[in-house]
């Protein structure tokens, strides 16, 4: 049979539009910040080549390590409530009908806002002077500043995480409890399962696939989240809601310190890289074994 | 197991003019093997409902041993069901999977009693070997015999519900599933029932079978009574395959109108297509021309063939071992028939 096929290498030219579009939008970009990452650029003419100088600069800068660490507290705080909140929101749902389009709609609506509205909006409602929110917790006695206390700012901006990503969580686990066919349940209710058998032996093993696609996104989003952060608390007050990307555009834009922006961008992305390759494989080393 | 008892039973959908299910009322023993044999949208999947506690009835009552459990939610009536397609708890292994309706709440026992029960279970339905697999990873039919397992493996239950188990499972191990529930049945003697469209199925599994159509019962009676003597034209036509001959009385010959109207004045002839013989010309009373001719097999040397022919109007089925060919005239001698009138029988004719 081998012998009778024609050889032509022509095929490969099909190839090459996908190979330019990778390129162009993937490996070039990258590489280009791989080689901005070992050099000392001072002006657009004069460029020293430093190794991995500034890889170890950027892992011993306490401000990076301190970026970092908040950044693991905020992503895993957003993981926490918003994962088992989306699957209480979705087991809540009314299956079918006109009730659970408007649900639907409703639900969808915190997604459909541009994330520097988003960030506008609870900015104005947390104010303690003018918003809904602050002068409300203020009237009630509670003395909340989020511009001037860490924790208030820190609240603020979960609360905000959870008000604009909880909807997507609870859509996506909406759409796995949709596949459980009633016979499923109609069982566990003749068997006689309580409601929390229900829930961990009917429905959790089969809203698995849609949790770890739920799991992977909040985990990337809530660890690359920017602009949120930024239009509401700027960072602050002092650097407390300074999360990663934020340190890493005062870096690159504001100060034009172009090589260790590089290099703190590679570490940034092979943590992300990391985080989501060890969680895939956790989650699906798991389901070979059963 | 249990005695289920329907009082005048019936099911009505909110805002539905006709009633899914008419009133009717059923008495099924302990440890009966009972089959519910109708075509799609008969009331089938309805009346198991009522009997597993997804629907409550709009009228009756039902009792288990005597003990009125309408209104009373599937878990408090401690029945099983098996499903269409297999049930099971795909983050269990096959023995967790058993095991789960004796640990659950209301049903606990000790860990000693569960492994006793679960090993008996396996053993019944030949599956101790798959025992430590998981749940998602065995064929099909290993799934459903699971299912099986766990609706059976309360020692105390009151009844098992089957709603068509044979439908996913492929052909070739259809007959190794259905001997496997039947000798489960009987070796451990819980009382089924088994819901089905399939009349080889029912027939073959069940003590009696009850024949529903359009939410009616049309008849209850052992496998034979019910195939040999339908109550209802529907019966006689639905079970069997081909199934019963009707001849309308009018359109038959003098001489055969008068041996049949002695007999409870029926409209209607059934007869089945083995229940008849074929003669030559002018042999028997009623005349027919062949006009199809399907081989079924062989009998003692003779070719056995299912006969269309021709009566005037009307196409009936003869099995026969004559040799015939399309086109030949014959006349048919009517061995057992049933007469119905507006479709209820009235008399029969050739029965022992």
């Amino acid at each position: 049979m081998a012998q009778n096929r024609v050889k032509d290498n022509r095929a490969w030219i099909g190839v090459l539009p996908v190979l330019l579009i990778v390129a162009f939008s993937g490996v070039i970009p990258l590489m280009t910040v791989v080689n901005y990452s070992v050099q000392d650029i001072l002006d657009f003419n004069t460029r020293f080549f430093v190794g991995l100088e500034w890889y170890r600069e950027t892992l011993d800068d306490p401000r990076f390590v301190d970026a970092f660490l908040r950044q693991i507290g905020f992503s895993a705080a957003v993981l926490i409530v918003e994962i088992p909140l989306g699957i209480i929101v979705a087991r809540g749902m009314p299956t079918d009908g006109l009730r659970a389009s408007l649900l639907l709609v409703l639900l969808a609506t915190p997604l459909l806002i541009p994330w520097n509205v988003v960030g506008t909006i609870w900015q104005i409602y947390a104010r303690p002077d003018i918003g809904l929110l602050g002068v409300t917790l203020n009237e009630l006695g509670i003395a909340f500043n989020y511009t001037s206390e860490p924790l208030h700012a820190w609240l603020t901006l979960l609360a905000m995480d959870i008000w604009h990503w909880t909807s997507l969580v609870a859509l996506l686990a909406f759409a796995g409890l949709t596949s459980v066919p009633a016979a499923c349940y109609q069982a566990a209710e003749l068997d006689g399962a309580s409601k929390w058998q229900v829930f961990r032996f009917v429905e959790l093993p089969r809203l698995k696939g849609v949790l770890v696609i739920a799991v992977l996104l909040r985990l990337m989003d809530s660890f690359m989240i920017y602009t949120e952060p930024f239009v509401l608390t700027g960072g602050g007050p002092g650097n407390t809601t300074t999360f990663l990307s934020q340190y890493l555009a005062t870096m690159a834009v504001g100060q034009f310190d172009l090589g260790p922006a590089a290099a703190f961008s590679i570490i940034y992305f092979l943590f992300i890289l990391l985080f989501s390759w060890l969680f895939y494989t956790s989650v699906m080393r798991d389901e070979d074994r059963s | 197991m249990a005695r289920i008892r329907l009082d005048n039973v019936g099911f009505t959908y909110p805002g539905a003019d006709a009633a899914t299910l008419a009133p009717l009322s059923m008495d099924i023993s302990h440890g009966e093997a009972f089959s519910l044999l109708g075509a799609s949208g008969a009331g089938k999947t309805t009346l198991l409902n009522l009997l597993s506690g997804i629907l409550q009835p709009t009228q009756g009552r039902i009792f288990l041993d005597d003990v009125d459990v309408t209104g009373l939610p599937g878990r408090d009536r401690n029945l099983s069901q098996v499903f269409q397609f297999p049930v099971l708890y795909q983050s269990m292994t096959v023995r967790e999977n058993l095991a789960f309706p004796l640990t659950t709440r209301g049903s606990r026992r000790n860990r000693a009693d569960i492994e006793a029960r679960v090993n008996a279970v396996a053993d019944e339905l030949n599956i101790g070997a798959i025992l430590k697999r998981s749940a998602k990873g065995i064929s099909l039919f290993e799934k459903q015999l699971v299912a099986i397992g766990r609706a059976l493996i309360r020692p105390d239950v009151s009844m098992v519900l089957l709603d068509e188990p044979l439908t996913a499972v492929e052909p070739s191990v259809k007959w190794r599933l259905r001997q496997t529930l039947k000798q489960a049945q009987q070796d451990l003697g819980v009382t089924m029932v088994y819901v089905t469209h399939d009349q080889t199925e029912a027939l073959t599994f069940a003590e009696r079978v009850a024949v529903l159509a359009n939410g009616y019962i049309l008849q209850t009676g052992t496998p034979d009574d019910v195939y040999q003597n339908p109550a209802h034209e529907f019966v006689g036509h639905f079970l069997g395959s081909p199934g019963m001959n009707f001849l309308p009385v009018a359109d038959l010959p003098e001489s055969l109108q008068q041996r049949v109207t002695g007999m409870g004045d029926p409209e209607r002839l059934g007869f089945r297509p083995e229940n008849a013989a074929l003669g030559l010309p002018n042999t028997f009373d009623l005349p027919g021309v062949v006009h199809s001719q399907r081989i079924l097999g062989t009998q003692r040397g003779e070719v056995i063939s299912m006969y269309g022919l021709q009566c005037g109007a009307h196409s009936v089925f003869v099995r026969s071992s004559m040799p015939l060919a399309v086109g030949d005239p014959v006349t048919i001698d009517l061995k057992r028939w049933i007469g119905f009138r507006d479709a209820i029988r009235v008399g029969r004719h050739g029965a022992e």
